[in-house]
């Protein structure tokens, strides 16, 4: 049999293990004062304990070369969008003509468009 | 594997083919899934990135250890289900089936701290819509609006997450007493490495939205 | 050998039709459908082309016009494009072509199609309930707030439908992963199947995020928040962003396997070997792959960044580049090749013709300044008819006709069908070429009413478009007439390479008494100097 081969129990109880410990560090992190880090430190574990769950549980450690490439697919392409998008909205309003005569392009954002009689 | 057992579908040559062509089937599915939340996943960091005060203090809702002990409850199931295959392997079916049971089990208590929190919410006039109550709605024009569309999001994506927990909890169940009264169980391997990969995938999802919407 | 009956025979009851589980049948049963959708988004283009013949507004009101427009988009491209090439030819050859029984997952593909008519049955209650006016791309916050007709229907049409074409998808990758029959390398398989490869990842890979798109509007309509309203905190933007992820990378779907159909027939009616076979293979996966990284050129004027448009008009010209290479390649194919103008090979010219036009001017447009003044405009409409209709369509009738004999074992008209495909070829023309002038001259898409001055264009639209109307009804009698009538056709009446002509026409239903092995590359086809031309090709394909 050429698919994959099975993970043994030890090391399924010990990922769980560790998977739980980084639970524990991440809602320990979230108690300390670090301000906008906050995100990255979830993100990352976040990301830390996908990469267990992915190799161990789901094994794809054991698993053929297409498995891994259709799973990294799936997370490329969700990178694609955000990044594509989020691009867009950072880069707004940033200088937009490089000829001093000419006037800026103006950006509406969702936010500024309403008046405050208007709202709610 | 034991040849004889496992009956082969007519357009298969052997169930090693067969059980191929059912991981990959699967693996792509969850590649579709990643991106039908990964839409959702879009809008949140683009209302993020415009609304980032608005999302913590909606965060503030939430409580901190509900999530992390709806996150440790899936991460059990998890290694249930992940040992189940290896228990599967050794032929002892009684335990497989006790594992799912219990799989599915804390799968329900998820959902119950969850549908509890959703009750919360809507005693407390925060589900969007024109029930939507926000006190310091009126202080600047749109920090009503921008708290609401933190709970438009926290709404449909765990709730798409709980749509997806039902179904996994559908299928571990039925599966577990599918396996125990069916005269051949082995024939059931593939459906438990298939359900288990979706069960781990419904898992990690949370493990993202756990962070984006609580620790904030 | 009574036993091997074709699959046509393998049961005649409704039933044994509708719980099918043969991918060949499937196939028939997407046809039949697919065919009535398009009658039906094709009469809604005719009711409004018949209303642009004069320039007041004096057959239909502008709301019903705004319902025309809609739901002849919604039906022809979530009914007809996207499913045509994939669905009806690809689910009756991919396993024909790989030497495999069935597709991996049989029953999926069943459900594939009841979940398609499920989508449909919804978009023909929208028709009869009265329309959607919100054009097929469903922008917002007109959709989400603004429009009172039938938005939230139609959308659950084109989401159910689209897990109908992810389901396909997913189907078609695994089973030509896994089932390939021995022999069959990634690097023999024919373009065909590339194609039908690279279509399935972008059908796996973008169609979610319309569905959870298409939700999120249902959400925002039903209770009244402001996901892309900017009125209450939303982004309209964001809307098109993601409606554009999904919908850039799904005009592919609409392309890509019309390339496959034409990779196909023009090797063989130039009795030579494809020329570029490994570029033009690789072309179908960069554009599969590029094409998701341009979809902001739909946005250059509704307030993306500068910089964003920059980059995203950068990579449209790239994804410009590969198919180049194929319309390269197929020229150089036809080049000395020994040519037979067959019906199925003036639909591959009329396609290599007009997708080459629909291509160049998709550049234009990828060009920020150029689009910033045709934008919205019949220049618009033009550009992409010339690929989806003028591509898309010539190649599926294309197909149609070069896959008929061994979808039902008889032969149609010869002298109707190159008649037929030169009356498409001038019908569309002169339906699309005067439209390029309209935009160019500044005619807004989508309203129906015009200038006076530009009426002499728009009648020469109409005309074409009721010349090409008789182009595609004609196809529609002759090859229904060929089934009871048609002269029956041998197994490989084209002398053609490839799987699906090795077995008989119509083939049996488990496609192969034995499974084929396969021993070279695809199109082996005899150079037209070599003096054994005539001959059957003497190397077996098959043992
Ligand atoms: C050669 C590569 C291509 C390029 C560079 C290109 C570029 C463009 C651009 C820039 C636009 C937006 C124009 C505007 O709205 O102002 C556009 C619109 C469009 N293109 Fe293309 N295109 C290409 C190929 C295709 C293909 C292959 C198809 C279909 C099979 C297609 C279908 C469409 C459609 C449907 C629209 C209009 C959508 C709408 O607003 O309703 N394009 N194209
Ligand atoms: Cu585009």
């Amino acid at each position: 049999m050429t698919s994959a081969k099975q993970v043994s129990s030890t090391q399924l109880i010990w990922t769980c293990v560790a998977l739980m410990l980084l639970l524990l560090l991440t809602v320990g992190l979230f108690q300390l004062p670090l301000g906008s880090a906050h995100l990255i430190a979830g993100l990352s574990i976040a990301f830390l304990k996908t990469l267990l769950i992915l190799a161990i549980f789901m094994n794809l450690k054991g698993g053929s070369g297409v498995l891994r490439l259709t799973a990294a697919v799936g997370i490329l392409w969700l990178c694609f969008a955000i990044l594509g998008i989020i691009s867009d909205y950072t880069t707004r309003g940033w200088q937009e003509t490089l000829d001093p005569g000419l006037e800026q392009g103006t950006h509406y954002s969702s936010s500024d468009r309403v008046e405050a009689s208007t709202a709610d | 594997m034991n040849r004889t057992s496992s009956i082969v579908a007519m357009q298969f040559d052997d169930s090693e083919q067969q059980h191929s062509a059912a991981l990959l089937g699967m693996w792509i599915f969850l590649a579709t899934e990643v991106l039908f939340f990964g839409g959702l996943f879009v809008a949140y960091t683009v209302y993020r990135y415009e609304y980032s005060d608005a999302f913590a203090e909606g965060s503030e809702h939430l409580a901190i250890w509900s999530g992390a002990v709806m996150t440790g409850l899936l991460l059990m199931g998890s290694l249930l289900i992940a040992l189940s295959e290896n228990v599967f392997e050794r032929d002892h079916m009684h335990r497989v089936f006790w594992n799912l049971i219990s799989t599915a089990v804390l799968g329900i208590l998820f959902l119950s701290f969850e549908f509890y929190e959703y009750h919360d919410l809507i005693k407390h006039q925060l589900f969007p819509g024109a029930a939507f109550h926000w006190p310091e709605k009126q202080s600047t024009p749109l920090s009503g609006r921008s708290v609401e569309i933190y709970f438009v999001l926290f709404f449909c994506m765990t709730g798409l997450h709980a749509l997806h927990m039902i179904i996994g909890i559908s299928l571990v169940s039925g599966l577990a007493f599918y396996l125990r009264y069916s005269k051949n169980p082995r024939r059931l391997k593939n459906p438990l490495t298939v359900i288990g990969l979706y069960w781990h995938f419904v898992d990690i999802i949370w493990i993202f939205l756990f962070p984006l919407f609580y620790l904030i | 050998m009574a036993t091997h009956q074709s699959y046509l025979s393998d049961g005649t009851t409704l039933r044994s039709w509708l719980m099918t589980l043969d991918h060949k049948r499937i196939a028939i049963l997407y046809m039949v459908s697919l065919t009535f959708f398009f009658f039906v988004g094709g009469a809604a283009a005719v009711l409004f082309r018949l209303e642009l013949i004069t320039p007041q507004g004096d057959l239909v009101s502008s709301d019903t016009y705004n319902r025309l427009f809609s739901i002849h988009g919604i039906i022809m491209v979530w009914f007809f494009l996207i499913p045509a090439v994939p669905n009806v030819l690809g689910n009756f050859l991919v396993p024909l072509m790989i030497g495999a029984r069935d597709l991996a997952f049989p029953r999926l593909n069943l459900a594939s199609w009841y979940l398609f008519m499920a989508g449909g049955l919804f978009t023909l209650y929208v028709v009869i309930a009265g329309g959607v006016d919100t054009g097929w791309t469903f922008y917002t916050p007109y959709s989400s707030t603004y429009a009172n007709s039938h938005v939230i229907l139609a959308a659950t049409g084109v989401f159910i439908t689209g897990f109908s074409s992810i389901l396909t998808g997913l189907n078609f990758i695994v089973t030509i992963h896994t089932m390939r029959c021995p022999g069959l390398k990634w690097f023999r398989l024919p373009l065909f199947i590339w194609s039908m490869y690279s279509t399935s990842l972008i059908m796996v890979l973008a169609t979610p995020i319309l569905a959870v798109t298409l939700a999120l509007v249902a959400v925002e309509r039903l209770l009244g928040v402001g996901i892309f309203d900017p009125g209450i905190g939303g982004d309209p933007l964001l809307f098109q962003h993601l409606f554009w992820f999904y919908s850039h990378p799904a005009v592919y779907i609409m392309i890509l396997p019309g390339m496959g159909v034409i990779s196909e027939i023009i090797p063989c009616f130039s009795r030579k070997p494809i020329f570029g076979y490994e570029f033009i293979a690789m072309a179908s996966l960069a554009i599969a792959i590029l094409g998701f990284l341009v979809w902001g050129h739909h946005m250059f004027v509704s307030g993306q960044s500068l910089y964003a448009g920059l980059f995203f008009s950068l990579l449209s010209m790239l994804v410009a580049v590969p198919s180049a290479v194929k319309v390269f390649n197929w020229t150089a194919t036809l080049y000395k090749g020994s040519i037979s103008l067959t019906t199925p090979m003036l639909y591959a010219l009329g396609f290599i013709g007009l997708f080459t036009m629909g291509g160049l001017t998709g550049i234009c447009l990828a060009t920020l300044a150029f689009d910033v003044h045709v934008h919205d405009t019949y220049f618009i409409i033009a550009h992409f008819h010339y690929i989806m209709v003028g591509g898309m369509v010539m190649a599926y009738l294309g197909g149609m006709h070069f896959w008929w004999p061994k979808i039902t074992g008889r032969m149609y008209s010869e002298w109707l069908g190159r008649i037929n495909a030169l009356i498409v070829f001038a019908g569309f023309n002169m339906t699309f070429f005067p439209q390029f002038i309209l935009g160019y001259l500044g005619n807004p898409r989508r309203y129906h009413t015009y200038p006076g001055e530009f009426q002499v264009f728009h009648i020469m639209s109409t005309l074409g478009a009721s010349i090409l109307g008789i182009g595609y009804l004609l196809p529609l009698f002759y090859l229904l007439w060929s089934l009871k009538y048609g002269k029956r056709a041998c197994d490989n009446p084209w002398d053609a390479t490839g799987l699906e002509w090795a077995t008989t026409s119509p083939p049996p239903a488990h496609n192969f008494r034995e499974t084929p092995v396969i021993r070279e590359p695809a199109y082996q086809y005899e150079t037209p100097h070599s003096d054994s031309k005539n001959k059957p090709n003497p190397k077996t394909r098959l043992t």
